[in-house]
């Protein structure tokens, strides 16, 4: 058959050419092709300066993040009337500096995130990788609880869990950790379920290679790549989860600043304060942003086969 | 087809028992449900008396089976904060929930289906850019804080639209605005990606081929198709905006179930918060439920054996 859209037609000219210099065609479309990886490394860049900040707040702040200051208290940003050059960002109600605790509350939401991700993939990605490989009667208890908990609104279930355990770092990440497993899990199984049968796997099989190595060695690393996506996307859904808890006071706990806490103050002072509202909400927003961007730009170039 | 309504049904209540049973155990292993009742000048005999009164003395898969049978005749105990029955109190709620998150649901559905329809049709163009940037910022932002930047400007600063409350639809505007942005972002995005996806299949390229007007094969053949995942995230959405609407109606004190769990976490008052838990998972079931069943309407290629 013929190739009937002019899009495909280029790519069959360029898998021609492949060998000569590029032809204008294939220079604009490469341009358009890179246009992604741009915006990709802006993200990129953007993650990088949060998780600096996170790791290396107590020498990055310039002030204190609990240090009060009463007589400096809702002092507007540097650049407005009456701003200080001292607090960048402005002050809170208590005169505390809004960017040293914004610098503080990158560590929380990004702390949250990577333990929560990483808890909640461990556990999935190793249960569903046994209950694919073996099956039997623990794969069906186990697909069974995913299916169910996936039924279930995340938020929901979360909120449920930190109403019992109490709130606090510790018991976010776990019922964040508890909240998530189920998408991993079902994940790396119906990776697993096809992996199993590939034919290197056989290969492996029949020179002796024990189940377990089999599954770590051979299995696991092909089935890695969505799991990847899945991640980033899962880490931005923590991200938002986590402060909307701090929003809600089921969080960590003040006066250790975290983004969500630091928009809950901010309801009250929304009609002379603005800047109290706007920073975080915006720190909040590049970052989960950045990460979304970030695990687009993942599945494109881990997925061949998606369109868009 | 009957034996499937049959396995989703058992499906359903083995969700719901799941839920109540997680509630249970937590709040026994949360810490003595005495502790919270009593005042801390009570005496050893007092406390026995109320553990005895409330049955927290015998074994736990009799408190077990007694909270199930309680469970299924609607009875989740006293509120301690209100001392009514918890449930009516959620059943009282219920309303208002439901309220914000259809509103906030037809917002999310009006908006971005014609948004990513558009953006299909056009695609590499300017507007498709501007849909999918938006989109993917809509999608990044955390719904709350657009709440509360929605208050501070129609609010606090314009006085256009009441901040906090329940009536009017004036009161309704702006929590159901915060709660649709994050669907609507996603249905955006999903109309967009689905249609697309849609358009490249070949009964597309037949119908065109036979000469059928362009709208119409936009619209018989193409979006029939692409609606089937877009209804799929969109009842899983509803659920989402359950979870949501915890946060929003705190924002905008709205009555309903979400801001009652809140306060009711705040006061520690459990049965409360079970009753709620209880309730919204049942909404969210009774939903996936219904979901299922419309698929085969949706899709003809789906047989339930």
């Amino acid at each position: 058959m013929r190739a009937s859209t002019p899009a495909s037609a280029t790519s069959s000219g360029v898998a021609t050419l492949a060998a000569h210099p590029p032809a204008p065609g294939r220079a604009l479309r490469g341009r358009r092709r890179a246009r992604p990886h741009a915006i990709a490394r802006a993200a990129l860049a953007i993650l990088a300066v949060v998780a600096l900040a996170a790791v290396a707040a107590p020498w990055v702040a310039p002030h204190s993040p609990l240090k009060q200051e009463i007589r400096q208290r809702l002092t507007p940003p540097a650049w407005l009337p009456g701003g200080s050059a001292a607090h960048l960002f402005g002050t809170d109600q208590l005169g505390r500096d809004l960017l040293s605790r914004l610098i503080f509350g990158a560590r929380i939401s990004l702390l949250v995130a990577v333990l929560a991700v990483g808890l909640a993939g461990t556990v999935g990605t190793g249960l569903g990788l046994v209950a694919g490989f073996y099956g039997g009667w623990a794969d069906r208890a186990l697909s069974r609880l995913a299916d169910i908990q996936l039924a279930f609104p995340l938020t929901l279930l979360v909120i449920t869990l930190i109403a019992m355990l109490g709130p606090s770092l510790t018991n976010l990440v776990v019922a964040l950790g508890v909240g998530g497993w189920a998408a991993y899990f079902r994940m790396t199984r119906a990776q697993v379920l096809s992996l199993r049968e590939a034919e290197y796997v056989l290969a492996a099989r029949c020179l002796g290679v024990p189940d377990r190595l089999i599954a770590i060695r051979h299995v696991l690393p092909n089935a890695v790549a969505p799991l990847i996506v899945l991640a980033s996307f899962s880490m931005a859904q923590v991200i938002i989860l986590e402060s909307a808890l701090s929003f809600l006071g089921l969080g960590v706990q003040p006066p250790t600043p975290t983004w969500g806490g630091m928009l809950a103050d901010s309801r009250d002072y929304l009609a002379i304060a603005w800047w109290l509202a706007a920073f975080p909400g915006l720190a909040l927003m590049l970052t989960v942003l950045a990460i979304n961007v970030v695990g687009d730009w993942l599945r494109d170039a881990l997925d061949p086969r998606l369109v868009v | 087809m009957s034996a499937f309504v049959l396995r989703r049904l058992v499906d359903a209540l083995a969700a719901v028992l799941g839920v109540s049973t997680l509630a249970f155990l937590a709040l026994r292993l949360s810490g003595d449900p005495v502790a919270l009742l009593v005042t801390e000048y009570a005496t050893e005999a007092e406390i026995a008396r109320v553990r005895q009164v409330l049955g927290l003395d015998r074994p736990l898969w009799v408190q077990y089976a007694r909270f199930l049978g309680d469970v299924l005749r609607g009875d989740f105990g006293e509120s301690l904060r209100f001392i009514r029955p918890a449930a009516a109190l959620v059943r009282e709620t219920l309303p208002a929930t439901v309220e914000l998150a259809t509103a906030a649901l037809l917002i999310a559905v009006v908006v971005a289906v014609p948004l990513g329809i558009v953006a299909a049709l056009r695609r590499g163009t300017l507007v498709d850019g501007a849909v999918t940037v938006a989109a993917t910022v809509g999608q990044s932002m955390p719904y709350f804080w657009l709440g509360i930047l929605l208050i501070m400007l129609f609010a606090v600063r314009w006085g256009w639209l009441p901040s906090f409350g329940h009536g009017s639809w004036r009161h309704l505007v702006l929590p159901a605005v915060t709660l649709a942005m994050t669907p609507m972002a996603r249905t955006a995005r999903l109309v967009r990606s689905g249609l697309l996806e849609v358009l490249s299949q070949d009964y597309i390229r037949t119908a065109r081929a036979k000469g059928l007007a362009p709208p119409r094969v936009v619209v018989h053949h193409a979006l029939r198709n692409a609606a089937i995942p877009v209804v799929t995230i969109l009842a899983l959405d509803f659920g989402t905006l359950l979870g949501g609407a915890v946060v929003t109606e705190t924002i905008f004190a709205w009555p309903g179930v979400g801001r009652l769990i809140v306060t009711a976490i705040q006061s520690r008052d459990y049965p409360v918060v079970q009753a709620a838990v209880f309730y919204l998972a049942m909404v969210f079931v009774l939903l996936h439920l219904l979901l299922d069943l419309l698929y085969a309407r949706l899709d003809p290629r789906i047989r339930y054996q």
